[in-house]
């Protein structure tokens, strides 16, 4: 697979050279990282076994390439080009960026290879252009899977010019969403001091991921469904031209359906030039000042003027107090809690998510019915209570999210005193860290659900939601006895999800089935809120046995 | 009793022999300076020692303790400093050191009055609660070794505790380190550096190829070579003595 790779780099030398790339240290740089990841991801995958192939990559490129199959009917039965193409652009760069955004803007940014290149006589330019090389050839590798069945069924429906001018579409799209995001983190290098830099990113990633995943839901409501059928296409309006995917869809109806006018032209010129010109800016302009800020990033000073410092005692050693029992419990719960709000990688991989998952009931909600005003929505509301289950037990999920990424760290090599310590229940930590999760996660959750219910629902549905979390900490305290478990921030980051897999199908199987019975049970008075006593017992007891968890069922790496 | 005792060890990863019947006692209140050539076995030993390798032929105590059969109270008694150990950098000392005497079942107030007493010892008083990213590593290695002596453990395991400090602070670990000795505490002190083992250690174990090959004062190591200091009898016992030819072939090389 490298060896591939680096012969499309080849073919491209002339290019490199134009950008004025020292290629043969280009190549080199690019073709070692290749390798590290090959080996990092087989190494996490599969263990230690010895395997060539790099079978995640494939994996998930054979995943895309069926989504995109799906979604390539659409092509063929929506009769406006250019609405169907921007659709189709739209979700190719959605899928990209989002890729670029959570995996590989620590790619982009960074250091740890500082120490290895900087020293050597290698310039700015060849430095940064080879590291969004790397990028460019992994996401190279998804643009053609994703763009592959979008291209087969442009063969048959527009014949073969249509085909080939979408690929090389497909193919500009990439490098200006590469690009732009390259600009993206240099503006916001000019206006943050460097000690702020990764905090700052972090907090973008976060929106940026927030905003993209509502604007994948909403970009159904921007085309027009009925246009996309009928083909009676949209009127261009100003805002098209800010956004790239209908600059590309309606590139594509000037080559399919030869229509020239003025503003298809210039949407044709955009789509040709802005890649180019964007390329131009991050090798001209900004390639000095991207590796003079990354590497000031390292430097490991301290600042004088803006210490990190941390509050000495305050709410987090008052809860710990409150809500845990032994001295073991209490050190994890204030552990977690505090690395919680501080990890940069935990927080991108948990806020936005968690962020969606409660913007989501909302959006249920909300397009359930549209006709009449708010007061008359909420009586509508009032009568359905089934979604109000699905509401509670959608919040609950929050607690899964949070419980399979809390063992993950990129500090994993720091967790050596769990071995060391004379710990001989590793389940104190393992409960402090969940009661840590659940104070500072799951409980601000509850009440705010618990508000809202009470004003769509009234208050005769607070047992209901009573219930439904404590079954779901149950439903997690039993899988997590009866399991293997990891220690908070002892392994490794796993790029999709890993081993937890099969515990997390378990656990959304579960919740499905008790959500349902639950809505069932509801329908008989008085049985939820016995039933939550039951299971308020049933957690007392389980917390006590989870505290007793022994090494046996604790996987160290 | 003997602070550190083992019998017959052997280790096995896979099919090679790591420790080969390695024997070896140390008296409490005493430093050893344990050294061997990389590769050599040494990792392990303390590894073992510590209670982190289970799996291992032969007999092992700490204290009078097997640690085979009485791994907590063995790691309860002792205190153990990585060489290049990582931290969860994003907490701040103060609050790495509370996180590490949790898991030793340590008194929060106990912990929290000695980690200030010894962070200000070490001249970190002012920088207790700032988060460590910014960091020396330095720094980083006083704040661990603090968390390896937080519990006032019996034998303390170090493994090149004096990387990264500057001048200053190394002056003052050694100085602790005898005054630990005095104390009546067992060190077992792991490093690479031969003119510090030399000077510190009560006693020099070297082990080689999985086997020791020499143990005493070094005034009986130099009794029994000719040469002068730990460096050369170091070489003498563990290398090829062609170093001097290796070195100007090394230059030819280069200047090819």
């Amino acid at each position: 697979m490298i060896n591939f790779y680096i012969k499309i780099l080849f073919l491209l030398r002339p290019i490199f050279l134009r950008l004025g790339v020292n290629f043969e240290q280009l190549v080199a740089i690019v073709e070692v990282k290749l390798k590290m990841d090959n080996r990092r991801a087989r190494f996490n995958q599969w263990n230690k076994k010895q395997s060539e192939s790099n079978n995640t990559l494939l994996l998930t490129l054979f995943l895309y390439f069926v989504m995109a199959s799906a979604f390539s009917l659409l092509i063929y039965f929506s009769a406006s080009v250019t609405a169907a193409y921007s659709l189709v652009f739209a979700v190719m760069m959605f899928m990209l960026a989002m890729t670029l955004i959570t995996d590989f803007s620590a790619v982009i940014l960074d250091s740890n290879d500082n120490a290895v290149l900087l020293p050597r006589p290698i310039d700015d330019r060849t430095l940064l252009i080879a590291r969004i090389t790397h990028i460019l050839m992994y996401l190279l590798s998804m643009m053609l899977a994703l763009a592959l069945p979008f291209a087969i069924v442009s063969v048959i429906k527009y014949g073969v010019l249509a085909a080939i001018s979408f690929l090389i579409i497909s193919l500009l799209s990439l490098i200006l969403i590469v690009f732009l995001t390259n600009i993206f983190y240099l503006v916001l290098m000019q206006f943050t001091s460097e000690e702020r830099l990764r905090n700052v990113i972090n907090t973008f990633q976060i929106i940026l991921t927030f905003i993209f995943m509502g604007g994948y839901r909403l970009v159904g409501r921007l085309v027009n469904m009925e246009a996309l059928m009928n083909g009676i296409d949209t009127k261009v309006q100003w805002w098209h031209f800010l956004v790239p995917p209908i600059w590309m869809g309606n590139s594509m109806n000037v080559i399919i359906k030869h229509e020239f006018d003025s503003t298809k032209f210039l949407f044709l010129f955009l789509t040709l030039t802005t890649p180019f010109m964007v390329v131009f800016l991050v090798n001209n302009v900004f390639s000095g000042v991207f590796n003079q800020k990354i590497a000031g990033m390292d430097i490991a000073k301290r600042q004088e003027k803006t210490p990190n410092k941390v509050a000495k005692k305050g709410l987090v050693e008052t809860l710990s107090s409150i809500f845990t029992g032994t001295a073991m419990e209490r050190g994890a719960f204030e552990f977690v809690w505090k690395i919680t709000s501080r990890d940069r990688k935990f927080k991108l991989r948990i806020y936005p998510s968690l962020a969606y998952l409660l913007i989501y009931p909302v959006f249920m909600i909300g397009t359930g019915r549209s006709e009449g005003g708010l007061m008359q929505q909420i009586e509508h509301l009032r009568e359905s209570t089934g979604i109000a289950i699905v509401v509670i037990y959608l919040c609950g999920t929050i607690l899964l999210t949070i419980r399979s990424q809390i063992s993950q760290s990129e500090d994993f090599k720091a967790a050596w005193p769990y071995e060391l310590a004379p710990i001989s229940k590793p389940g104190e930590i393992l409960s402090g860290s969940l009661r840590a999760i659940m104070v500072k996660f799951l409980l601000p959750i509850t009440v705010l659900l618990s508000i809202i219910l009470s004003i769509i629902w009234g208050v005769n549905l607070l047992d209901d939601l009573l219930f439904g979390m404590l079954t779901i900490t149950n439903l997690d305290l039993l899988l997590s006895i009866g399991m293997s478990n990891e220690l908070p921030f002892s392994t490794e980051i796993k790029k999709n999800g890993g081993g937890s897999f099969i515990r997390n199908m378990a656990y959304i199987f579960l919740t499905g089935i008790i959500g349902f019975v639950h809505y069932i049970l509801m329908q008989v008075p008085y049985v939820i809120g016995v039933f939550m006593l039951i299971q308020l017992a049933l957690a007392l007891y389980l917390f006590k046995k989870y505290r007793e968890v022994g090494w046996e069922k604790v996987r160290m790496e | 009793m003997k602070a550190i005792k083992i019998s017959n060890l052997q280790k096995a990863y896979g099919s090679s022999l790591v420790l080969k019947d390695v024997n070896l006692e140390v008296d409490s209140g005493e430093i050893i300076g344990y050294i061997g050539p990389n590769g050599a076995g040494k990792s392990t030993t303390i590894k073992i020692l510590i209670g982190m390798i289970p799996d291992y032929a032969g007999s092992v105590e700490v204290m009078g303790l097997d640690v085979k059969t009485n791994p907590m109270e063995v790691k309860r008694l002792i205190g153990y400093v990585p060489e290049n150990a990582s931290l969860y950098d994003t907490l701040s000392p103060m609050e790495y050191l509370r996180f590490l005497g949790s898991l030793y079942q340590l008194e929060t107030d106990q912990i929290e009055e000695k980690a200030t007493e010894l962070l200000r010892l070490f001249a970190l008083y002012d920088q207790r609660d700032d988060r460590m990213t910014t960091f020396s590593k330095g720094m980083k290695q006083k704040v661990l070794l603090i968390s390896g002596i937080l519990h006032n453990p019996e034998v303390i395991f170090l493994d090149e505790p004096l990387s990264g400090l500057d001048a200053n602070a190394v002056i003052l670990v050694k100085e602790i380190l005898s005054q630990l000795k005095h104390a009546g505490k067992t060190i077992f002190y792991s490093s690479h550096i031969m003119d510090v083992v030399e000077k510190i250690s009560d006693r020099i174990v070297l082990i080689n190829k999985g086997t020791i090959i020499a143990n005493g004062t070094f005034e009986e190591l130099k009794s029994q070579r000719e040469t002068g200091s730990l460096e050369q009898i170091f070489n003498q016992l563990t290398g090829n003595n062609e170093h001097v030819q290796l070195a100007e072939e090394f230059i030819q090389v280069m200047n090819r």
